[in-house]
């Protein structure tokens, strides 16, 4: 009855199969990037990421919910028997992220689908026009800009979770190599020429370029998630942990300075002194 | 003390006709006279009746006597009894002597009447020698801390404890786990009155935590033991729970928030627990911990707590105490089931083990008491296998676990409660309910229907379809090969001793039996003793137990405990090691032989010292020790020697000369005398307290006095009164000292080295037979080989 896990060309499944209950963490394969999010925010070190993909140490895992809440494409997710296991984010301990995209659908015009010709990732369209004025948008989006520049309307507003910095100097790149362009979801990164472009309004800091590029201790790619956006604040050392590794110090510091935070380093202060008295 | 004081009284008993009728005792008392020193000699009919007692204080009263020799009966029998005359009569009770020509000689030698008076007469010389280099000693008293510690919080060292404490001493209960309770607090119900086991034990559970002279330790180890009966000095760590013992109150706020699920260890991993927990619900101390390594540090906890009762500095705490007694109560643990693979236990998820089964079974465990099987399907249809890891020489437990046909038969009675149409079928090598009531519950399971087929099952298998098991089995008393198709089988686990109970045993210096099990003292007469005084042995650690045997194994080793506490003080023999600074160069060896930990080597101070309340006697130190630094009290080298000398006087090229350590070999022999097997005349036992103090020295002694053959008999190998005096005997007389009679010109077959226990008086009586054949055969032969020594540590018999 021991923690298991078994992986086939779908999904990687670890499972806490107790008696009469099971508590199992999902990874959809297709639906992952291979970006390294998730690793960061992983407060037990569970996550192994390779170029052949991400992997999960089932013997560190303790199933706390954290990498299926930061996973930018849902391809994670927790289950306590058939429900998700959320009690991280019901207790307070980790904020939610802003709604994906927010689209005004009385503004779409009839029969209009640029919304949906524009979306172009390697995991597929995740954006549909159902109907007139019925639009879904699927787990899969990034929060590119794609659909909303190609809105007529301009009836899409996207909601970005990183700001960041990233470069390319093609010129350090390796002769002919095109990784990073192969694994780019949002296709942000493009050849041309035999050289690597990159278009930066369309790149989502997911990271998975970082994760190949072979040459990235030589400068040819630089990646610098600053800024994490999320609805309010977690009260929790996963959240600060996650804040930390995700993002540069200077979040990380506002976030502990955030009046949540706070509380806990008082707390944690006054159980100390008390101890010493 | 010159010569001329020493002034032995020898009494020889008639022992009514048993020794009489093979012994000429006027013969031997006549010759007794003869002996130097010996001033007064006086036979007895009955010497240890009392007009026998009377006349040796008369003897020692009219005649001045110094030293007392008694030949007569074994010492085993009546050494005490002579001791307390003579301290009556105002000697020292060190000062007397007892020759054995009872059950060493006229018992044994009943055809040859020549020989054994030949063998009377040397045992008495030997006897008196001994007596006239007798010292005066004094027993040992040291006072008792009138405090106790139980190792181990299950039921027994609960129980041990609450009695104890009532008994109005302070008891330290010490438990590794976070809360007390052991595996009955994992129970559902208890046999033969299928009573509910938690509903019992939680209230003992709770009178313990809150008795007012228990001090109860949870989450702790003993990590270290020294001392002795009577003052024991023990560190115990504390591991930290990462939440304050004294602001947590047990709310239980903090585990809803926690994110982590784990498989709770309490419900056998069938159901899950957050990483911050309470045992079980009944837990004593009711406290929370954190499992540190599986915890995510994320904080919801200390939010959660407005009691600020986390905290994740903690660290670990030694406390120190000094305790009069030790009971150790450790317990046991179930057998690993997956070690019989032909059971598929692990593999197959309809096998599950009795322990498994106990939780299920429970109204408070997985699926709130349904036997529900894994995929959610009721068992209706169930069946049991005994002896798994029980009676298994496979597996290397060949004892019977005693509580689990009687377990079975209880579970299967539950299922029937549960269910009365579901099929039971126990399969068992012997129905074993040796316990009151428990047959009374065998029948009630056989009213119920439930089914008992007698066989071990030589396979599960699952039927890959529906998960079902298939059990294969020789149904013995119907002599066919079943297949059986079941739900569900549970495998009834044996018991064995914890892998904790190993560090134990090293610690307190109490040894362990070849399976595991701590040993007793006696296996009848003193059950809860250890050999080590001071440490009493409660429940399964000593032996498989049910929770009756356990609680009543506890009350009995607090009932001992009791004894040494409320007296206060306890005397130990005086018959211990003492070093002589001038020789010793402060080498260690004795350290090393020591088992008790009573001597003590300061390279520093260089110096050494033996604590006599610790030191047990054996001797072994004494045999090695390189400088001859050492002595045993009142088995001095002095005396030894002079035994030796005196019996190899005459004929000594005939003779057998036997080591026999006294608990062993020594009661072998008398157990060969009692039953009267047979042996010849010209063997002459030397008795020692462990055969760790024959040393190298005695044994050349004897060769170069020119004795036949030389055999040192030791207990065996496990079975050492004094742990491990038997493996530095063997070490030194067995795998060394051979070549050294090689070179010597000794041929080595002249020495034997055989094990003999207290039961095995007729080996013992084949063995000198078949030592005497072989000496007969080469007497010629071996006569002229003379031991030639050199450097040989000088210590004379000197003239008494």
């Amino acid at each position: 009855m021991q923690i298991s896990k078994y992986s086939d060309a779908k999904r990687t499944v670890v499972d806490n199969r107790l008696w009469a209950m099971k508590n199992s963490l999902v990874l959809e394969k297709n639906m992952c990037i291979v970006c390294d999010v998730c690793s960061k925010a992983c407060p037990m070190e569970a996550v192994v990421l390779s170029s052949a993909g991400v992997d999960i140490d089932e013997k560190k895992c303790n199933l706390c919910e954290v990498c299926a809440y930061v996973c930018p494409t849902g391809a994670i997710n927790i289950f306590s028997d058939k429900n998700k296991k959320e009690i991280l984010r019901q207790s307070g301990g980790f904020p939610s992220f802003p709604k994906k995209l927010e689209i005004k659908v009385e503004k779409c015009p009839k029969d209009c689908v640029e919304c949906e010709k524009a979306c172009d990732m390697t995991t597929g369209g995740a954006i549909k026009v159902v109907s007139h004025k019925v639009i879904d948008v699927s787990e899969k989006c990034l929060r590119c800009v794609k659909c909303a520049e190609a809105c007529p309307e301009g009836a899409i507003k996207v909601n970005p979770v990183f700001f960041g910095d990233i470069e390319i100097n093609a010129e350090k790149c390796p002769t002919g190599c095109v990784e990073c362009v192969d694994v780019c979801p949002t296709r942000a990164i493009k050849e041309k020429n035999g050289k690597v472009l990159l278009e930066k309004k369309y790149c989502v800091f997911c990271g998975a370029c970082e994760v190949v590029c072979p040459a990235k201790d030589k400068g040819a790619l630089v990646m610098k998630r600053n800024i994490m956006v999320s609805n309010g604040d977690g009260f929790s050392a996963i959240w600060t942990n996650a804040l930390e590794k995700l993002t540069s110090t200077k979040s990380l510091a506002a976030a502990y300075n955030s009046i949540n935070s706070e509380k806990l380093r008082k707390l944690a202060l006054e159980s100390q002194m008390v101890e010493e008295k | 003390m010159t010569n001329d004081d020493v002034r032995v009284g020898v009494f020889v008993c008639h022992c009514g006709r048993n020794i009489a009728a093979t012994v000429d005792v006027h013969a031997v008392a006549e010759y007794a006279k003869t002996l130097p020193n010996v001033v007064y000699v006086k036979e007895n009919i009955y010497t240890c009746a009392e007009p026998g007692q009377n006349e040796i204080k008369a003897g020692i009263k009219e005649h001045n006597l110094n030293r007392v020799v008694v030949a007569a009966c074994s010492p085993k029998l009546h050494e005490p009894t002579f001791r307390e005359c003579v301290a009556e009569a105002g000697l020292n009770k060190y000062l007397f002597e007892m020759v054995n020509i009872r059950e060493h000689c006229s018992w044994v030698h009943m055809r040859d009447r020549e020989n054994t008076m030949k063998k009377a007469c040397d045992l008495v010389k030997s006897g008196v020698a001994k007596a006239s280099r007798l010292k005066p000693l004094e027993d040992i008293t040291v006072g008792v801390e009138k405090a106790a510690m139980v190792i181990g919080g299950g039921v027994a060292g609960c129980q041990a404890a609450l009695d104890l404490g009532s008994m109005g001493f302070k008891t330290y209960l010490v438990e590794r786990e976070p809360s007390i309770g052991g595996i009955m607090a994992q129970l559902d119900k208890t046999l033969p009155t299928l009573d509910c086991s938690i509903c019992i034990l939680g209230p003992k559970l709770v009178d313990t935590g809150k008795h007012k002279n228990i001090d109860l330790i949870a989450n702790a180890e003993v990590k270290n033991v020294s001392g002795y009966v009577g003052n024991f000095d023990v560190e115990v760590e504390i591991k930290p729970r990462y939440v304050d013992d004294v602001k947590c109150n047990g709310c239980g706020a903090c585990v809803d928030v926690c994110p982590v699920i784990l498989p709770n260890k309490y419900d056998m991993n069938l159901k899950p627990r957050k990483a911050i927990y309470a045992s079980f619900a009944q837990a004593v101390p009711l406290r929370f911990n954190i499992d540190v390594d599986r915890c995510t540090k994320c904080g919801l906890c200390m939010k959660a707590c407005d009691k600020h009762a986390i905290n994740f500095n903690q660290q670990p705490k030694t406390r120190n105490m000094r305790v009069g007694t030790i009971i150790v109560a450790v317990g046991c643990e179930p057998f690993d089931a997956t070690r019989k693979k032909e059971y598929g236990y692990g593999k197959y998820e309809n096998v599950i083990n009795s322990m498994e089964f106990e939780r299920i079974i429970c109204a408070s465990g997985p699926t709130g008491g349904e036997l529900v099987r894994k995929d959610g399907s009721h068992a209706k249809k169930v069946a049991f296998i005994q002896c798994v890891g029980s009676r298994d020489e496979k597996v290397g437990n060949k004892y019977c676990s005693l509580y689990c046909c009687a377990a079975s038969i209880k579970q299967a009675m539950l299922i029937k409660e549960h269910d009365p149409d579901a099929q039971v079928a126990i399969f068992y090598m012997d129905m074993r309910t040796h316990g009151k009531g428990y047959e009374d519950l065998y029948d009630r399971a056989r009213e119920a229907g439930i089914m008992f087929i007698r066989g071990r099952p030589s396979e599960i298998k699952e039927n890959s379809k529906n998960k079902n098991v298939v059990v294969v089995v020789e149904n013995t008393l119907m002599n066919e090969i079943m297949e059986e198709e079941f739900d569900m089988a549970v495998l009834a686990l044996g018991m064995q001793p914890t892998e904790n109970a190993k560090r134990i045993s090293t610690l307190l210096h109490i040894p362990a039996d070849t399976s595991g099990f701590f040993m007793e003292s006696h296996p009848k007469l003193k059950p809860v003793d250890t050999p080590i005084d001071g440490i009493y042995l409660a429940g399964a650690s000593a032996q498989p137990r049910d929770i009756k045997d356990s609680v009543m194994s506890a009350s009995a080793a607090a009932a001992r405990a009791g004894i040494p506490m409320t007296a206060g003080k306890v005397s130990v023999e005086g018959i211990t090691s003492v070093v002589d600074l001038s020789k010793c160069k402060v080498c260690g060896i004795c350290a090393q032989r020591c088992p008790y930990g009573a001597i003590t080597v300061d390279t520093q101070k260089n110096t050494t010292s033996v604590l006599g309340a610790s030191c047990k006697g054996c001797g072994t130190c004494v045999a090695d020790c390189p400088f001859g630094a050492l002595e045993q009290n009142h088995f001095t080298d002095e005396q030894i020697f002079a035994q030796i000398d005196a019996l190899l006087e005459e004929e000594p090229e005939k003779k057998i000369v036997s080591f026999n350590c006294n608990w062993c070999s020594y009661a072998g022999a008398d157990l060969a005398g009692v039953s009267r097997f047979q042996y010849p005349a010209n063997v002459r036992i030397i008795r020692v307290m462990c055969s760790g103090r024959v040393s190298k020295d005695m044994v050349l002694r004897a060769f170069e006095k020119g004795a036949g053959m030389v055999l040192v008999a030791p207990c065996h190998p496990a079975d050492c009164h004094y742990i491990s005096g038997n493996v530095w005997a063997k070490k030194r007389i067995d795998e060394q000292l051979r070549a050294t009679l090689q070179k010597s010109g000794v041929e080595p077959r002249r020495l034997r080295f055989f094990y003999i226990s207290a039961a095995e008086g007729l080996i013992y009586a084949n063995l000198i037979n078949e030592m005497n054949k072989e000496l007969q055969e080469n007497l010629e032969k071996w006569k002229g080989q003379k031991l030639v020594r050199a450097g040989a540590k000088k210590v004379e018999a000197k003239p008494a």
